[in-house]
């Protein structure tokens, strides 16, 4: 997906920069690549890549227009290999992580948790999943795949998770855009799974791509929301993510290292602004 | 309705100027206004030398008065009133305007507030007088140890130490923070030093600068006069002598009052470009340097940063609602920001918190419902019940502590303590040049006492006028089991707050230790760009 589009804003110079980017994500709306998710990844990953051919830019201010493109093709290159290797790089550092026996409770349809999971089994790890109902009976189609791979998985109605918390060694959640402060946002649901795990003290584990890393700061559910709908009005009945604040969050497993939920800003504040 | 609670205060404020004394006498016949403390000097040297002495000092002070004194005649005070009030509006306004020109009119900006501040000190002036005829010498000079061992001695001989020594008394566990003191003989001590920085330290002692900024920038104008008239002896090299200078000044300026953390950086970075400057150059060469170096600090480290704050506060005002914003006291950056916000059609009211015994809100509730901002003045004990209201807390810091832990103004603490508690997002306000890279646990280390007295002063009696019981407290400073604490500052844990807002953009608070890693790099790399600029 990351491929396919990002491929088309090489011809854009600093200029021509902004528009690409604006009917990007418009294209992407209309497709309707999301799959049913926000464009908030989308928003993510061009604003790093904008910042990526600033840096190009500013490096090589007096050199020739052709030799820029050539670097910034070469980034773009980088940066393509980066997100298709990151799940594989996930997984890897979650690899201490599994164990035998244990129970692991997931939610939503997020294909670095598949991935992660199912590297486990393949290394021949034995564990039960529990996966929620979610939107749109989601929790089925994850049941099937997992059960494919020979993951013995039960899906529960979203309204028992803290009926099964107990029995939960740990919780998996991908994300949509990991927040300044460290907090996610995530599909609707995330922020009671946290709240409950944290009540029965069990750690919270987030996967994500370094990539869906934003530089937006939200101090409130409503801010997050916004941030989502494209600054239009919020509709209450229609809600698809919600914002889990750092402070719920154990780990954040990235392709660039197990990150504390603090120690995102320092990445952002390092990436943004050396 | 909050206007109109303005202006109630406006008038409380104004109303203990009138207020003529017995005292005013001796004043006019001494031919013209001095500063409190100033005054104060001359009523001890009163009891300890003869006239004559004291005729000396006057013609002594006539010299070093600024010139805005000589204005502020106690007769003419009592006919223009009603002007100064007018005035009193005015200089503020100024202030905050003159921070968007030019540097060359900041100082002209910072003595403005000088005039109207004035007259209130000497309000104060008369109420201190008046308790120093009964007690002799209130609050001077007292060697450190804990008071508390005097009570051990039989109680006459206590008195007579006390009265001896002459005492503020003190808590064990503060006493390792430079007492309140009285600073009469500071001047004497340093009379070697340049006018202008003897000036502005009496002016710093006046309490003229409240905020940290305008105290920075002014300790700067004067650094630059200094260094301007400095002559070097021959044969010296011009940064060692300096250097010198530079750790004397320093050292006067925080006898006056103890430095913040600001105030401590920005000296840092001064002391450390003149201890970097090349031996070869010139000494006008040199000197250009340091001037550039030090309109720098001025212009990038607090205007631009600023500038850049209220800009990235804007963000923080939802266009769907109107917010209801809960401050403490009176902050000059607040007030920008709120007055940015206002010019931009923002909608939101404040809540103005404020505390005994300096009441800084007034000033700002006035000053913000002068710019049309709807407000809600109340005491500090009044905050709960507006609470549950509120939609952010904004809190200007004095320094921000590399574990994410805020100094700032006293009460701060128990505002974030109710705001984290009813779950309302907390955001703090500073410019990276407050950002220190220590670490304290309690707000009992680098915090600073205000004068005791404020405490015991009856505020009612002032405001009505009948100002012959002044202290509630009646003696208190005899009273052995009675010790009053006025502490200024207090600290933040930083689980309470929510967001830091400085030039680098909007931060967690658990992320300090980043932006002020970034912010050496960015003063090292601009260290040099300004050798490398100046030396080609």
């Amino acid at each position: 997906m990351i491929e396919t589009w990002e491929g088309k804003t090489f011809q854009g110079l600093l200029n021509d920069f902004e528009p690409a980017c604006k009917r990007l994500l418009q294209l992407s709306q209309e497709r309707g690549i999301l799959d049913g998710k926000t464009a908030l990844t989308m928003k993510a990953v061009i604003a790093i890549y904008q910042r990526l051919v600033k840096n190009v830019y500013t490096l090589h201010e007096d050199k020739e227009i052709e030799f820029i493109k050539e670097i910034i093709q070469e980034k773009s290159m980088i940066l393509t290999q980066h997100s298709i290797t990151a799940k594989n790089r996930i997984s890897q550092n979650a690899k201490a992580l599994m164990r035998d026996g244990m129970t692991v409770l997931i939610h939503g349809h997020s294909s670095v948790v598949m991935h992660t999971l199912i590297k486990a089994v393949q290394r021949g790890i034995k564990f039960d999943v529990v996966v929620t109902q979610s939107l749109n009976h989601l929790g089925q189609n994850v049941k099937k795949i997992l059960e494919n791979h020979k993951i013995p998985t039960k899906v529960i109605q979203d309204s028992a998770i803290a009926l099964v918390m107990p029995k939960v060694d740990c919780i998996f959640v991908g994300c949509e855009a990991v927040v300044e402060n460290g907090g996610i946002i995530n599909k609707i649901g995330t922020f009671t799974l946290a709240l409950v795990a944290q009540t029965f003290q069990k750690p919270f584990y987030v996967f994500t791509e370094s990539l869906k890393f934003m530089k937006e700061f939200p101090l409130k559910q409503d801010d997050a929301l916004r941030l989502a709908s494209n600054g239009n009005e919020v509709d209450i009945e229609n809600i698809l993510i919600d914002y889990t604040p750092p402070e719920y969050i154990t780990l954040l497993f990235t392709s660039i290292g197990i990150f504390t939920p603090s120690a995102v800003s320092d990445e952002l504040i390092e990436f943004f602004s050396g | 309705m909050e206007e109109d609670k303005s202006k109630q205060n406006q008038k409380k404020e104004t109303k203990p100027k009138e207020k003529p004394d017995k005292d005013v006498g001796k004043l006019v016949e001494s031919g013209k206004t001095l500063t409190a403390e100033e005054k104060q000097a001359l009523r001890k040297q009163k009891k300890e030398e003869q006239k004559l002495a004291k005729l000396a000092k006057v013609s002594q002070k006539q010299e070093n008065a600024p010139e805005e004194e000589q204005k502020e005649d106690k007769k003419e005070k009592k006919q223009k009133q009603q002007q100064k009030k007018e005035e009193k509006k005015a200089p503020h306004i100024s202030v905050i305007d003159s921070q968007k020109q030019n540097l060359t009119n900041i100082q002209h900006a910072l003595a403005a507030p000088k005039v109207e501040r004035e007259d209130i000190k000497e309000g104060d002036g008369e109420l201190q007088s008046q308790n120093s005829l009964k007690t002799p010498s209130t609050h001077s000079k007292r060697s450190r140890g804990p008071s508390f061992y005097q009570q051990n001695l039989p109680g006459s001989e206590a008195k007579e130490e006390l009265q001896k020594v002459g005492s503020i008394k003190e808590i064990a566990l503060f006493s390792r923070l430079a007492n309140f003191k009285e600073l009469s003989g500071l001047k004497e001590k340093y009379h070697y030093l340049h006018p202008k920085i003897l000036d502005l330290g009496l002016r710093i002692i006046n309490e003229q600068y409240t905020s940290s900024n305008t105290r920075c920038i002014a300790m700067i104008q004067a650094l630059k006069h200094f260094i301007s008239d400095f002559t070097v002896p021959e044969n010296k090299s011009l940064n060692r002598e300096l250097e010198e200078e530079l750790n004397k000044i320093i050292q006067f300026w925080q006898e006056c009052r103890p430095f913040s953390t600001g105030l401590e950086n920005a000296m840092r970075l001064i002391k450390e470009f003149v201890s970097q400057l090349n031996t070869k150059l010139t000494p006008t060469k040199q000197k250009s340097m340091i001037n550039y170096k030090l309109n720098y600090i001025i212009q990038d480290k607090i205007i631009e940063a600023d500038q850049s704050i209220i800009k990235k506060a804007m963000e923080l005002f939802s266009d769907q609602e109107e917010e209801l914003i809960l401050i403490l006291g009176g902050v000059q950056l607040l007030q920008m920001i709120f007055q940015e916000a206002k010019e931009n059609n923002k909608r939101f009211k404040v809540v103005v918190a404020d505390t005994s015994p300096d009441f800084e809100g007034r000033e700002m509730v006035k000053r913000l419902s002068n710019l049309g901002i709807k407000c809600i003045y109340t005491m500090i004990s009044g905050v709960n019940f507006l609470i549950h209201k509120v939609t952010k807390v904004f809190i200007g810091a004095s320094s921000v502590l590399s574990n994410g832990a805020v100094v700032a103004k006293i009460g701060t603490s128990i505002i974030t303590c109710m705001a984290a508690r009813h779950q309302k997002p907390v955001v703090v306000f500073s410019e990276t040049y407050k950002f220190s890279d220590k670490v304290n646990l309690d707000a009992i280390n680098n915090n600073e006492i205000g004068d005791p007295q404020k405490l015991a002063n009856n505020q009612k009696a002032c405001q009505h006028g009948q100002g012959t019981q002044r202290s509630a407290l009646g003696d208190w400073q005899k009273s052995k089991s009675l010790v009053l604490l006025n502490l200024k500052y207090d600290l933040t844990p930083c689980q309470n707050i929510n967001m830091i807002i400085c030039e680098f953009g909007r931060i967690p608070a658990i992320s300090v230790p980043v932006v002020i890693r970034e912010s050496q790099r960015e003063n090292e790399e601009n260290q040099e760009n300004i050798l490398d600029e100046l030396d080609s």
